[in-house]
């Protein structure tokens, strides 16, 4: 064992590689140089590779880089032996040196070639480039989208932390980005518990839509929203967080406020109308009368006739206030809906107005089983009206006929079926060049000394109908009865 | 002759003659106490103030009630008469202007025994006093 580590320092046997060189200054001191250099910079590599591994971090597979250091570090040493065994024959150390620079060789040029796919699969510094712009590109896209958006926009994590927000967040909490970022999503909400609800919501359903909920001002304002939120996913198609816009609606619930005020200043008005309006017309009717009942014998025809008119008068401002009560109440107010036997109510109602009137000969044709959904005495009122318009108009006929039925009719869109209802009488019917007036309030086709009425009858039939979504048409000619047309919605 | 009281709560003047006059017409004598407010009306009834020396016990036999009164209004007269073991059994008729659906189902709800409304014509109205004198004074029996 000795004698063989000896051998490897021995160089008795041999001569220097000078000798080859014939020991020629120039080709001798052109080898040793050129050795040198070479060798000094095989060595200065591994320094440079060391460098830069240190200083990127990020860099994978420095095992490689290690390799690569020896593999260089060896070649150098081959040159320097080259240089040695010009003067002192060290060809046995060389050889070893050699041996080890050959493995060290040989394992870097397969690990290149093992390498090589995913080395060449790796984007160059230009393609990094481009696609690092490309996706600037849409970065800066998508954040100007979400920049541009009126509504407050937020995007929460799974932890229920904000991760990030545009312009309109700040404006409507008061809180800088910086500080929205990271902080918990319900805080900002008048009601944190309601909101966390919402966004436990989000996560079993996948989305909440329209959400009532209010936001917080730093100033302490408050904001009325629609929250609306979709929970989205990641690549693996796990859910990664909550997408979330807040719609202001401060303005709509302004007007909602408006609306109603109005709507109670309008039933005060009703109110009082019914209550304070009539009174002092039953006084100047029951004083009159009584001034005819206990002072008539001193007044002569005429001055009787006065207050008979004063009297018929004050009647009719009576049913005027009576009907526009009405017109006032069918347009407040819930509407029922309920199932109506409309052939019901209209039967009824024709016995009542037969009643009103026995002298006259009025036939009624009332089609059975007519029925809809609907408020029952709403349409008893729509029935009403037109039925005993028909019995007015008809007045003159010997032998009145006022007839009600259905006509099935297709929606021309959907083809679905829906009823259209008829009321036809056979009396004095209208000039067509005035039915745009037809169910105007206070509008009249005919003089009150004839026909009377307060012209507020069809406007409230009108308006019934179309809080039934239905519409309400009438086709007539003078002298040739008159036909009133209406639908209720979509009852079919 | 009867000697019942009717107790009519009325603030309008013009309303308590006519009313006044009806009666007459339709030969109804029972005497006729006129409150012209919620308060005066509970006064009355519950002999307080300048009614301290009225006999409770002599309770009027009909209450014709308005709805829109000064100071108390007539459902909150209707709500402490039947809120009283003494007074909910009294016959309580509402005469009034409104007949707004509210009106009439809040008088109800308080225990109303009737719900009339005034009608403009004098003839009906007195037509309407005939009957309801006729009704509540003969034809219904009053409570012990």
């Amino acid at each position: 064992m000795l004698s063989v580590v000896s051998q490897w320092f021995d160089t008795s046997n041999l001569m220097p590689h000078g000798y080859c060189l014939l020991w020629n200054p120039l080709l001798l001191w052109v080898f040793v140089t050129s050795d040198l250099i070479i060798a000094a910079s095989y060595y200065s590599i591994p320094f440079a590779l060391w460098f830069f591994a240190k200083r990127r971090p990020d860099i994978q597979n420095r095992w490689l880089i290690i390799l690569f250091g020896l593999f260089v570090m060896a070649c150098g040493t081959t040159h320097f032996f080259d240089v040695l065994n010009i003067w002192y024959p060290n060809y046995w150390t060389d050889a070893l040196v050699r041996i080890i620079t050959a493995i060290l060789s040989l394992t870097t040029a397969i690990v290149l070639w093992i390498i090589m796919p995913s080395a060449l699969k790796a984007p160059s510094v230009q393609q990094l480039e481009t696609a690092n712009n490309k996706y600037k590109g849409s970065a800066q896209y998508a954040r100007s989208l979400i920049e541009a958006s009126l509504d407050p926009l937020v995007t929460i994590s799974t932890e229920g932390k904000i991760m990030d927000v545009n312009v309109a967040t700040e404006k409507i909490t008061g809180v800088e980005r910086q500080k929205l970022i990271g902080s918990d999503f319900s805080e900002y909400f008048t009601e944190p518990d309601k909101a966390r609800q919402v966004y436990e919501e989000v996560y079993a359903k996948g989305f909440v839509m329209d959400y009532p909920l209010a936001i917080y001002h730093t100033s302490g304002y408050v904001t009325d929203v629609l929250y609306n939120a979709t929970a989205y996913q990641d690549e693996s198609g796990h859910v990664a967080g909550v997408f979330a816009a807040a719609r202001n609606i401060t303005e709509r619930k302004t007007y909602e406020e408006q609306l109603k005020i109005a709507n109670r200043e309008l039933e005060a008005f009703a109110y009082s109308v019914s209550h304070d309006l009539r009174a002092p017309l039953r006084g100047i009717d029951g004083w009159s009368l009584a001034l005819l009942e206990d002072y008539g014998h001193t007044l002569d025809e005429q001055a009787q006739g006065y207050l008979e008119t004063v009297r018929s008068e004050t009647q009719r401002m009576g049913q005027l206030i009576d009907d526009l009560l009405l017109l006032s109440r069918v347009s407040r107010g819930e509407l029922n809906n309920e199932q109506v036997d409309l052939s019901a109510i209209a039967q009824t109602v024709s016995e009542r107005l037969q009643r009103a009137e026995p002298e006259r000969k009025i036939e009624f044709v009332i089609q059975s089983n007519l029925s809809t959904r609907g408020d029952a005495r709403l349409l008893e009122v729509v029935l009403t009206n037109l039925l005993s318009n028909a019995c007015k108009f008809t007045a003159l006929r010997s032998e009145a006929k006022i007839e009600f039925f259905h006509i099935i009719e297709r929606d021309k869109k959907s083809n679905t079926p829906y009823q259209l209802f008829v009321i036809r009488d056979n009396g004095v019917g209208f000039d067509m060049a005035h039915a745009q007036n037809l169910f105007g309030a206070f509008q009249r086709l005919h003089k009150a000394s004839e026909y009377p009425g307060t012209g507020i009858g069809l406007a409230t039939v009108q308006r019934i109908v179309h809080r039934h979504h239905g519409r309400i048409w009438a086709e007539a000619h003078l002298d040739q009865g008159a036909t009133f047309f209406f639908t209720l919605g979509d009852s079919a | 002759m009867n000697t019942k009281t009717i107790l009519l709560v009325e603030d309008n003047p013009s309303d308590v003659s006519l009313t006044r006059r009806a009666l007459v017409k339709n030969s109804i004598s029972n005497p006729l106490v006129v409150a012209e407010d919620g308060q005066d009306a509970l006064d009355y009834i519950f002999c307080n103030g300048e009614y301290s020396t009225r006999n409770f016990s002599d309770l009027p036999v009909l209450i014709l009630l308005d709805l829109k009164l000064p100071k108390i209004g007539g459902l909150e007269v209707l709500r402490r008469l039947r809120a009283d073991p003494r007074t909910r059994r009294i016959p309580v008729v509402i005469l009034t202007s409104s007949g707004q659906e509210e009106d009439i189902t809040a008088g109800y709800d308080c225990g109303t025994n009737s719900y009339i409304r005034k009608p403009v014509n004098f003839t009906d109205f007195a037509e309407t006093i005939k009957q309801l004198g006729l009704y509540w004074l003969v034809i219904n029996e009053p409570p012990p």
